[in-house]
Order: C-alpha cells, then sequence, then structure tokens
C-alpha cells in the first residue's frame, strides 16, 4: 500500500494569475461566497 | 463508455467540495485504506472523477493514484506525456490532466498538484478545475510557467448515432445520451453554439430543448427532455427531408492560436467535412482553418475561411474509403467558435 502523497506547495492553493479573477469572471459570471465560479459559462 | 466530456462533467459535479475528509477521500481510502482519508487529494479526486464517469482506463492507466508523480509517470511511459512548453500547452484539450511545477523545470519529479483542462486560453494558459486548491475544489487559471505537463488520456471516441436519446432527461445530467441529445437537437436546427456536444445538460441545452418543445407545441415540462418531447424529436429526425441513415460526426475545433483538433475517422464512414462559425454573432472577422485529410496515399490539405454570413466550406474527401483522419490547425488567433460536421 502506497504512502500519502505529501503536501503541495502553497501556490497549488492560491491563484496563481494575476487576472484569474477577471478571466474567471468572464467565463462563469459571480463567484459564491467561498470563491468558487459555479456558473454553466 | 466513458469520454472527456463525461470527466469534465463530473469534476463540474465536485465544484465546492471542500475539507479532508470529504467525499472523494473517503471512497478512495475504502479502496486504499485509511491512510488517505485527510491526505492531499488533489489526484484522489482526479481518481474518482475518473472512476465516476467510466474513464478509469483512460486516465488511471495504472490504477489508482494520490500521488502525482507516480500519475504523471504512468503517462510517460505509455507515451501520452506532453511537458510544458507554452506551445504545447496551447495545444491541449479539455479533458487532459494537467500537472503542476511551480519552480518551471517541467520536471515530473517536481511535480505536486494535478487537475483537469476544461478550456485552453491561448498564449500559454489553462482553465481548470483542481481539488484540494485552498483545500476545495475550484475553477482555476494556471500558465506554461506553472505547467510541468499534461497527460492526454486514452479517451474513447464519440459517435453520434444519428438517433435520439431515450427519455428522460434533464439539467444536471451528464454522459453520452446528453451529447446524444444534444447532436440530435443541433440536427433539427436548434442552436447549441458555445458548449455544442459537451455531454452535460446545462443552461444552454436546457435552452435548446425549451426552443424545440415550442416550435413543436409539446406540452411537457419546459426544458426537460421528457416522453412528449422525445417522440417530437424522434420523429423530426426522420421526417422526409431529414431522413438520413449515414453516420456523422461533430464536434468544436479547440480555440486558441495555432491550436490543433486531431480527429479519427472509421475509413468509409464519411466523405466529407464541413464548418461553420459564430464569427458574426460575436463581431469577429472571419476564422481561417488548415484542414489536413490522412488516407492511403498520405496527407493533403486546403485552406479554409469560415464566415458565417456566407456558406458552410466543405471538403470532399479525395478517398473516403481510406480516409482515416483529419487535423485541423487554427490559423488566427483562434477565438471564433468553430463547429465541424463529417458525413
Amino acid at each position: 500500500m502506497a504512502d500519502p502523497p505529501p503536501e503541495a506547495a502553497a501556490e497549488a492553493h492560491e491563484p496563481t494569475e494575476r487576472d484569474e479573477e477577471q478571466i474567471l469572471e468572464g467565463l462563469y459570471g459571480e463567484p459564491d461566497p467561498d470563491g468558487v465560479y459555479r456558473g454553466d459559462g | 463508455m466513458g469520454s472527456a466530456a463525461a470527466m469534465l462533467a463530473e469534476a463540474r459535479r465536485w465544484l465546492g467540495t471542500s475539507g479532508r475528509p470529504n467525499a472523494l477521500t473517503r471512497a478512495y481510502s475504502a479502496r486504499n485504506g485509511s491512510g488517505f482519508l485527510e491526505a492531499p487529494w488533489c489526484d484522489i479526486a482526479v481518481t474518482e472523477w475518473a472512476r465516476r464517469s467510466g474513464n478509469a482506463d483512460a486516465v488511471l492507466p495504472a490504477g489508482d493514484r494520490a500521488y502525482t508523480v507516480w500519475h504523471a509517470q504512468d503517462f510517460q511511459k505509455i507515451n501520452r506525456w506532453y511537458s510544458g512548453t507554452t506551445a504545447n500547452v496551447d495545444r491541449a484539450k479539455p479533458g487532459d490532466i494537467v500537472f503542476f511545477d511551480w519552480g518551471s523545470s517541467n520536471s515530473i519529479g517536481a511535480i505536486d498538484h494535478v487537475g483537469v483542462v476544461e478550456k485552453v486560453l491561448g498564449g500559454g494558459r489553462l482553465q481548470t478545475i483542481e481539488g484540494n486548491t485552498g483545500d476545495a475544489c475550484k475553477r482555476r487559471v494556471r500558465s506554461a510557467s506553472a505547467i510541468a505537463g499534461y497527460g492526454r488520456p486514452a479517451y474513447s471516441p464519440y459517435r453520434w448515432s444519428g438517433k435520439a436519446p431515450e427519455p428522460t432527461l434533464r439539467r444536471g445530467d451528464i454522459g453520452d445520451r446528453v451529447r446524444d441529445l444534444q447532436n440530435a437537437l443541433m440536427k433539427v436546427g436548434e442552436s447549441l453554439p458555445k458548449f455544442g456536444d459537451d455531454g452535460d445538460y446545462g443552461v444552454e441545452t436546457e435552452n435548446g430543448v425549451k426552443s424545440f418543445q415550442r416550435k413543436h407545441d409539446i406540452s411537457e415540462t419546459s426544458g426537460v427532455y421528457g416522453s412528449k418531447t422525445a417522440a417530437a424529436l424522434k420523429k423530426a429526425l426522420t421526417s422526409p427531408d431529414e431522413e438520413d441513415e449515414d453516420v456523422r460526426y461533430y464536434g468544436q475545433l479547440n480555440n486558441g492560436p495555432a491550436a490543433l483538433t486531431p480527429i479519427s475517422l472509421h475509413p468509409g464512414d464519411v466523405s466529407n467535412i464541413g464548418f461553420w462559425g459564430d464569427n458574426g454573432i460575436l463581431q469577429l472577422p472571419p476564422a481561417k482553418l488548415r484542414v489536413a485529410v490522412h488516407d492511403a496515399k498520405g496527407w493533403y490539405s486546403e485552406l479554409l475561411e469560415v464566415d458565417s454570413s456566407k456558406s458552410k466550406p466543405w471538403i470532399k474527401f479525395r478517398d473516403a474509403k481510406t480516409t482515416d483522419g483529419i487535423s485541423i490547425r487554427r490559423e488566427d488567433d483562434g477565438t471564433v467558435p468553430i463547429a465541424w460536421d463529417a458525413s
């Protein structure tokens, strides 16, 4: 049985593109209160 | 049967899932041990989405994976690994499994995160769905500088049978029956310009069903593909004007500058391919494509311009009996959505 993988670097948990919010909002509309873009696109 | 569309539809269903343990880590742990209950779960998510969408063989070439390095190596071993250069990133396709290396080394050993490609944005960037990003499942935008590479699952090719699916289907449903419905709607003239036959019964498909119901005066729950709508759709598909028993292939081209769209064909199934675009609606210039066709004699190509104000451009195959593949390259900035139809 394999061991669980190590934790990912901090970048995995954050936006790494400055305009991520703008792009995702353009594609999917406003995010929910948790910052999740759930739109159908 | 699995498909990239089904993989993505499954990933979308988990948007917003957060915390550890969660339903994904519980399912994975049930097979692989309780040590994974609170483990980093980005690859656990990919594994579960693949299994739940019928794509385990394609996405998990060596079985369940939680460790991203091993998963990337699995793709490398079967020659389905593409390193994260800007050019390669622009050739990615929805459903590809994308691996991240924050040090820009493109080294598989440095990978520590993974997601699934939802859209190819061009300019070396992708829009992804990732598990365990901020300990949640979210959409992200990532660039080649953070992408070590991607694996291309050997998804099963989808072919529409030419028939309407059995009812009932409604918003939120996913899979090849939804793709059958979407192809049937497009065949009878409904417009699904943005997502086409993506296998996900979203707003666009719901609106297509509503439009069809209005035109055919169907008294059934609006936007739901029920028995009355199915009967009318079957009738519309087999009306004298539309009768056609031939196999048809449909799809949409990848977007982005120089984006490539490979299409596999069964020799003899179809004899031509046509294209149409949305440049008029979007007030964009006509799209330009280089279409290369492969048959027993080798490759030949044509440059086509797709303009929604003009008739749909077609290529008639020189040898339909041996034509087995097409490769289409965007020769413009790749922003105009283009659909294709081979029959």
